[in-house]
């Protein structure tokens, strides 16, 4: 029996603008567990807030257990949001309720179901240890660090026993290390549980806990790869025989926007229309010329109360280069960037930016810094967004002497040209980081600074951004920070450094 | 409530069957307690506004229910405590009693003690009569003693049959000569002594009137026929001011209809009297006044359910937040709904429970300072079980409220969506506007059926107002943001406009808090004004000094230099007139001073003034005091001759000169220092007798008048004859009869000329010239000028100038008007010591200082006005903490977003600038937008509820008025106040 039954699933927004969904048409079996891969924008998270009873689709059949989601109300959507639905949210830290300690947190949705307390904080302990967490039951979410709160998170997410968990890129505010630790436990207790498991994320490593992949692109599952066959990427082909062919094979295969198909040797074979191949070629990295050197750090300690989290760090970084800053989660990356945009003062030894200590004119001037959750004008569409940093940088300075480029031409850059009026409160996660991004390029900076800025893109996507900074740096000769543990990005790096985590001083 | 507390889990609440069910459902309700415990600080804002408005409505109805209380305590203290008393009264012949006297002063205590708490005493007078050769009173009243203050003497200690003692209190004359009977001593009532229905007033030219101690004593006397002589007996019980409370008249008059019919059938004779008439008009005076009150304890609410609204709206984001991680987990609707009311009403609760306390606590002030027992009066409003439904219902109004506004969706407010909102203030305008149109509006409805409308009226249009303002804001902000300028302005004007829904709210809050403050700041104002207005239209100059009509001293009779002493002052002559059947007051003042009068409404010009004159002034013989000779010569019929004189004061006296016959005569009068207006000729009075006496006999012949011809040297021969005399070649051709009085008199300059005058406007509707009479005196006048309302004068009235008006009635008719009154335009710094000093104390003063004084000084007044003070002041400190809550939660809600902006180059000073602008943005919006609303419901409630600070029907009419030096000292105290509050509030974000 399957678990979960979509066909032909459609979600448009609004006026029609915005289509998430797009005939999706996928099949899960009880006690599965299916990761799902997906660029931003793809339909990943509205897929999930369907199957979760929060979006209604806009065409198609969606069945969970058998029941037809559409057609439940009130207390049978409830029901089902309660018994049946497990969910972890990937803003795990606004997931959990500041006011509840880690175990009326877990105990939380038993709770809520009239479950007795020596019961649910029973189910709640056993839960807690499970993942490591028996200790910190009596914790508030404050007084945990993100890989707790996830593991928390996790557990609320089970505690009621649920036939269907459902993890919103569970890992993406969480280092290599902790996020292989959750996916574990993910795949571990769903397994224990016997709850059908589906996982949105962008991270490769989630599919180790998988029993099949799906790839979901343009709102409709494009390919899947499963371990009983091997890993081996299958494209679906969907209803009507539309399928999507990945843009590396078309690249590879010189097919722009005609093709022809025959079948020969038992199988089909797509090729190229003459007159419209298009000789493409595949993207090169472009070769770094390291400059001087643009930012220094020396003898850099910094402590927030008792927790040191930067201790004698020395480093510099050139202009022309791409570096990477690698570390566990609290090992102090987030820290280092805050201290080299001037918005945080180490406790000792110095930063220096061009030969001067950062502060809000050199910062405006020359620094540009990405956040790993960039709070973008929600108000603003993207383009209005990328305007007003370059305003902003160009107060206080004579027009023309800072240099920038337009905001369309840095959207493009980040593949969000079609987007650019749009708002950014209309926009998905992922792209509000590449809006983030064109602002960071678009300025131009001598220094630009990047947290976790592939966070919540796909691989393809990260991939991208990894050659736009290598890109800005070759032809700016700015010098491109990024504290990151993506692996597409750490590739792409001209130089690393790695900063280890420190405990309580 | 649920009943719940923090540490309580819902876990131990119930086991068993049911038990899970019931866990589920009081789960949410355990979560809310906790948020609360955990974070008060997100919930102290939200009650402290809440708890203000609570405070605001609670010293309303306590501080309604004061002004009440101390109007009826004034009401007793004036009407003097033998009319405030509660009185049972027996009159009647002993030996005819239906029951022993006995029997009637034990049925008389028990009833009105059944009325009032209290002690009656007993008091009995004789008939008037003459006992022991000596016409008197003879009395006796319990407990003699406290009501006697003796001039000689001693006040008595017995009164038995054997003998007597009694006190002579009043009256003068013999005082009988009995063996059993014995005068001790000489005095009179006091003041306080509710004893004038029974004894008159102290002092009366009367037999002596004799009290013993006891009532029931002197019954006992051994007078002749003693059972056979009339008499009262009274029980009284003296009802102090304060001692009945305004929420006890209704129950009282219940009380005393009650004791009437059960003394009724011990013996019909018996009789209650009680103040209730007074006491019943000062109660629908005094509720009138209080139901203002509740008008402005309506705004209070409103402004309590905006601030309520606005809260909600800042706390929106951290409750969706709660709900959203409360949905994920499964929770159903009524989870949620349980979770958010428990929130929401546990913060209402408490706030109305401190505000209700700290309301009460202000009344109790209230009503020190106004006079008023605190305890009672609370006991009576705040505390009362009324009072806690009232805050009970507060309290769930307020929590529905901040229920409602967290799920409604204000967002919309910045888009072109229509909302329940919009729909709502739709409706609120239609039924103001239907309202006004089918009159339910009008100006007696607070005393009227409609104070229901009226209490919602400010509700209407401030909600009205408030959406309003919320959908014009957004397209406003959007063109500023188009519009250009510093970067701080158009990123808060676009994020105004695109992202404004809490921020709407908050500048719709402002014109709540400002429109209410200004309605209370103009309505007091107007209130103030037409306090002022009143006394001057009450007393138009700074005294007027009358006839006092119980001593009958007129003006003419006290030394003009009296008056001179007082200041600028000028002769009045007021009078009544008849115009078909309908009063009009004759003002005639002089013309040269009319400018300097008080209390027009709208003041006549100088062209208007300038057309009552010119002055004209009597014309006739001057002559001194004494003897006055005339020789006439007679042909014809007899004729009484008598001289008009006006006197130099303005008043006129008659010098009778005889009855002449044909022939030549001398004739003499004695005349006092003036000027002879006229020669009257009458009918001789002994003819007149006898003509009367053939008229009653129907019989009505030529030969009941006179005629004649009266021949008279200079001047007379040169004068005019009117009524029935005519002057022909210097000699007086007279026909006189009973009917008519005839004149010979100078050419006066009024004749033929209509007086011009200033009339009010339903005169002036009649015509331009009006003939009316004035103490039967005809009087033609133009209307020059139209004035709604004549300051001293309520009706119609034409004011005139007083020389040329005293001056054409005076022609036809001497004597007939005479200045009767003087008005001290400017008084002088002795004014107010000569007013109390002889002889000017032998008029009737009225000072326009002490009517101003009484007016402002009437409980009902200052209540208002305290109150009013009290909201405008509240409306701006909760503006203030509305903006000041918008800042926080903005700042609070924003942090990423300003943390980003910094990132990215912006400097802390920017971003303070950014914040502070759209601080000042939605401020502005919202004051503007007050301002309007304000102005809107001012003009609409001033216009409807046209009573004046004291509750009575004012004359003339409030008008709308505005403080302007106070609006704008409020205005810049605000801004100055918010500039420091947003400035501190954004100071340190972000760092």
């Amino acid at each position: 029996m399957n678990a979960v039954e979509t066909l032909q699933l459609f979600r448009i927004y609004g006026d029609g603008r915005a289509v998430a969904l797009q005939g999706l048409t996928m099949n899960i079996e009880v006690g599965e567990v299916v990761v799902v891969f997906g660029p931003s924008g793809s339909g990943k998270s509205t897929l999930l807030r369907v199957l979760a009873g929060l979006d209604t689709p806009s065409a198609g059949h969606v069945t969970v257990f058998g029941d037809d989601l559409r057609e439940l109300r009130g207390r049978g959507l409830r029901e089902y949001r309660s018994r049946v639905l497990g969910y972890i949210d990937q803003h795990y830290a606004s997931a959990l309720a500041p006011e509840l300690r880690a175990r009326d947190f877990v105990a939380l949705q038993p709770a809520l179901l009239g479950t007795a307390r020596a019961e649910r904080h029973a189910r709640a302990d056993e839960l807690l240890e499970r993942v490591g967490l028996a200790d910190r039951r009596d914790a508030y979410p404050a007084e945990l660090s993100g890989g707790e709160q996830q593991r928390v998170a996790l557990a609320a997410a089970l505690a009621h026993g649920p036939r269907l968990l459902i993890a919103d890129e569970p890992t993406g505010e969480l280092d290599a290390a902790n996020a292989t630790t959750a996916y574990a436990l993910i795949g571990e207790l769903a397994r224990e549980q016997r709850a059908t498991t589906i996982v949105v994320s962008h991270d490769p490593q989630a599919a180790t806990i998988a029993d099949r992949v799906l790839h979901i692109r343009d709102g409709r599952v494009s390919a899947e790869s499963a371990v009983e066959r091997g890993h081996a990427e299958e494209i679906v082909l969907a209803r009507g025989g539309w399928l999507r062919l990945p843009e590396d094979l078309l690249r590879l295969g010189g097919v722009a926007d005609r093709a022809r198909a025959r079948v020969e040797d038992g199988g089909i074979v797509i090729s190229p229309v003459a007159a419209a191949a298009v000789a493409t070629e595949p993207e090169r990295r472009p070769i770094a010329r390291p400059g001087g050197v643009v930012a220094e750090v020396r003898g850099l300690t910094k402590a927030y109360g008792p927790r040191r989290v930067l201790d004698d760090v020395q480093a510099s970084f050139r202009g022309g280069c791409l570096t990477a800053v690698t570390g566990p989660s609290g090992s102090g990356k987030t820290t280092l960037l805050h201290v080299l945009a001037g918005l945080v003062s180490p406790d000792r030894g110095e930063a220096t930016v061009l030969g001067r200590i950062p502060d809000d004119e050199l910062r405006r001037s020359e620094i540009a810094l990405v956040a790993q959750d960039a709070h973008l004008i929600p108000f603003l569409s993207a383009r209005e967004n990328v305007a007003l940093v370059l305003e902003l940088r160009r107060a206080g300075h004579a027009p023309g002497t800072v240099p920038g480029t337009w905001p369309g031409e840095a959207l493009d850059a980040v593949g969000l040209g079609e987007l650019a009026d749009e708002l950014v409160s209309r926009l998905s996660t992922g792209e509000r980081q590449r809006v983030a991004l064109a602002r960071a390029i678009a300025s131009r900076p001598k220094l630009l600074l990047a947290d976790e800025p592939t966070a919540r893109l796909d691989e393809a996507n990260a991939r991208t951004i990894g050659s736009l900074f290598a890109q800005l740096a070759a032809d700016t000769g700015a010098a491109v920070v990024c504290a990151t543990h993506d692996p597409a990005l750490i590739d792409q790096a001209d130089a690393r450094l790695e900063l280890a985590p420190l405990g309580a001083g | 409530m649920l009943g719940l507390r923090p540490g309580d889990d819902p876990a131990n609440v119930s086991t068993g069957v049911g038990g899970a069910r019931l866990r589920s459902a009081l789960y949410p309700a355990y979560l809310a307690l906790v948020r609360l415990r955990d974070a008060p600080g997100r919930a102290l804002l939200v009650g402290l506004g809440i708890a203000t408005g609570a405070a605001m409505l609670a010293l309303a109805v306590g501080g309604s229910a004061a002004v009440r209380d101390r109007a009826v305590a004034e009401e007793l203290a004036r009407i003097g405590p033998s009319d405030s008393s509660l009185q049972v009264v027996w009159s009647g012949v002993p030996a005819q009693a239906a029951v022993p006297v006995a029997t009637l002063d034990a049925d008389a205590r028990r009833a009105l003690a059944s009325v009032v708490r209290g002690r009656p005493f007993g008091v009995s007078l004789f008939r008037q009569a003459q006992i022991g050769g000596a016409f008197v009173n003879l009395g006796g009243v319990d407990g003699l003693a406290r009501w006697v203050r003796l001039r000689s003497g001693r006040l008595p200690r017995r009164c038995t049959p054997q003998l007597c003692e009694v006190v002579v209190v009043a009256g003068t004359g013999a005082v009988p000569r009995l063996p059993f009977l014995r005068v001790v001593g000489r005095g009179r009532l006091t003041r306080d002594a509710p004893l004038r229905a029974f004894f008159g007033a102290p002092g009366a030219n009367r037999p002596p009137v004799l009290l013993a101690d006891g009532a029931l004593a002197v019954g006992r006397l051994p007078l002749p026929d003693a059972e056979l002589i009339a008499r009262t007996y009274g029980w009284v019980l003296p009802i102090a001011p304060g001692s009945v409370h305004d929420w006890e008249i209704p129950s009282l008059q219940h009380r005393v209809d009650a004791a009437g019919v059960r003394l009724g059938a011990v013996d019909p004779v018996f009789s209650v009297a009680a103040p209730l008439d007074e006491l019943v008009s000062v109660h629908a005076k005094a509720r009138v006044a209080g139901q203002r009150l509740l008008l402005v304890g309506g705004d209070v609410a409103v402004l309590l359910l905006a601030f309520a609204v606005l809260a909600a709206a800042r706390l929106r984001r951290d409750v969706d937040d709660a709900r959203r991680r409360l949905t994920w987990r499964g929770a159903g609707w009524s989870q949620l709904a349980t979770f958010t009311f428990v929130e929401s009403a546990v913060v209402a609760v408490v706030a109305v429970c401190v505000g209700w306390a700290l309301g009460a606590g202000l009344a109790a002030l209230l009503s020190r300072s106004l006079g008023a027992e605190a305890g009672p009066v609370l006991a009576h409003s705040v505390v009362s079980s009324r009072g806690f439904v009232l805050a009970a219902g507060l309290a769930l109004g307020a929590a529905a409220v901040v229920v409602a506004s967290l799920r409604a969706e204000i967002a919309s407010f910045g888009t072109r969506s229509v909302t329940t909102a919009d729909i709502a203030a739709l409706g609120a305008v239609g039924a103001v506007l239907l309202a006004v149109a089918r009159g339910d509006a009008n100006a007696d409805a607070v005393g009227g059926g409609a104070g229901a409308f009226l209490l919602l009226l400010p509700a209407l249009v401030v909600f009205a107002a408030a959406v309003a303002a919320a959908r014009l804001l957004a397209p406003a902000f959007r063109v500023l943001g188009r519009a250009g300028g510093p970067l701080p302005l158009r990123l808060a004007a676009v994020s105004l406009a695109r992202r404004g829904g809490a921020a709407l709210v908050a500048s719709a809050f402002l014109v709540v808090s400002v429109g209410v403050a200004l309605f209370a700041v103009s309505y007091r104002a107007t209130l103030e004004r037409g306090q002022r207005d009143q006394a001057a239209f009450a007393v138009p100059a700074d005294y007027v000094l009358a006839e006092d009509l119980e001593r009958l001293v007129t003006v003419q009779q006290v030394e003009p230099s009296a008056f001179a002493k007082l200041g600028d002052s000028t002769g009045v002559a007021r009078a009544t007139g008849d115009l078909r059947g309908r009063a009009v007051t004759l003002l005639g003042v002089p013309e040269r001073s009319l400018g300097a009068v008080r209390g027009w409404r709208d003041k006549p010009s100088a062209s208007e003034l300038r057309a009552l004159g010119p002055t004209a002034r009597l014309r006739g013989l001057e002559v001194q005091p004494g003897r006055f000779e005339l020789p006439v010569t007679v042909r014809g019929g007899p004729v009484t001759l008598a001289l008009n004189v006006r006197k130099p004061r303005g008043d006129f006296a008659v010098a009778p000169l005889g009855t002449v016959e044909t022939g030549a005569h001398v004739l003499h009068a004695r005349v006092p220092a003036g000027r002879v207006i006229a020669l009257r000729l009458s009918y001789p009075p002994i003819a007149a007798f006898l003509a009367g006496h053939r008229e009653s006999g129907t019989t009505l012949t030529v030969s009941n008048a006179s005629r004649g011809v009266l021949k008279l040297g200079p001047p007379f021969s040169a004068w005019i004859g009117t009524g029935g005399t005519r002057v022909i070649d210097g000699e007086a051709h007279y026909l006189v009869n009973r009917a008519a009085v005839s004149l010979l008199r100078p050419k006066q300059p009024t004749d033929g000329v209509p007086v011009p005058v200033l009339a009010t406007p339903s005169l002036a509707a009649l015509g331009d010239v009006l003939s009316l009479t004035v103490n039967d005196a005809p009087l033609t006048v133009r209307v020059v000028g139209v004035t709604p309302f004549v300051p001293s004068v309520s009706g119609d009235a034409i004011v005139a100038d007083r020389d040329r008006v005293v001056t054409a009635v005076n022609t036809a008719r001497p004597g007939a008007v005479v200045p009767n009154e003087v008005w001290v335009l400017r008084a002088s710094p002795d004014a107010p010591a000569l007013v109390q000093r002889d002889p000017l104390d032998r008029l009737a003063v009225t000072s326009h200082a002490e009517r101003l004084h009484e007016l402002r000084a009437d409980p009902l007044a200052r209540g208002t006005l305290v109150i009013l003070s009290i909201t405008a002041l509240v409306a701006l400190v909760l503006a203030l903490v509305g903006l000041l809550l918008t800042v926080v939660t903005d700042a609070r809600d924003e942090s990423g977003e300003l943390f980003d902006l910094r990132a990215q180059g912006a400097t802390p000073g920017e971003l303070r600038r950014y914040l502070r602008v759209r601080a000042a943005l939605v401020a502005i919006a919202g004051v503007a937008g007050g301002l309007v609303a304000g102005a809107i419901l001012v003009t609409l409630v001033s216009a409807v509820v046209s009573v004046t600070a004291g509750a009575t029907t004012p004359l003339p009419p409030l008008i709308v008025s505005l403080d302007w030096p106070l609006l704008a000292l409020g205005l810049v105290g605000f801004a100055l106040a918010a500039a420091a509050f947003v400035s501190g509030a954004t100071a340190r974000r972000p760092a």
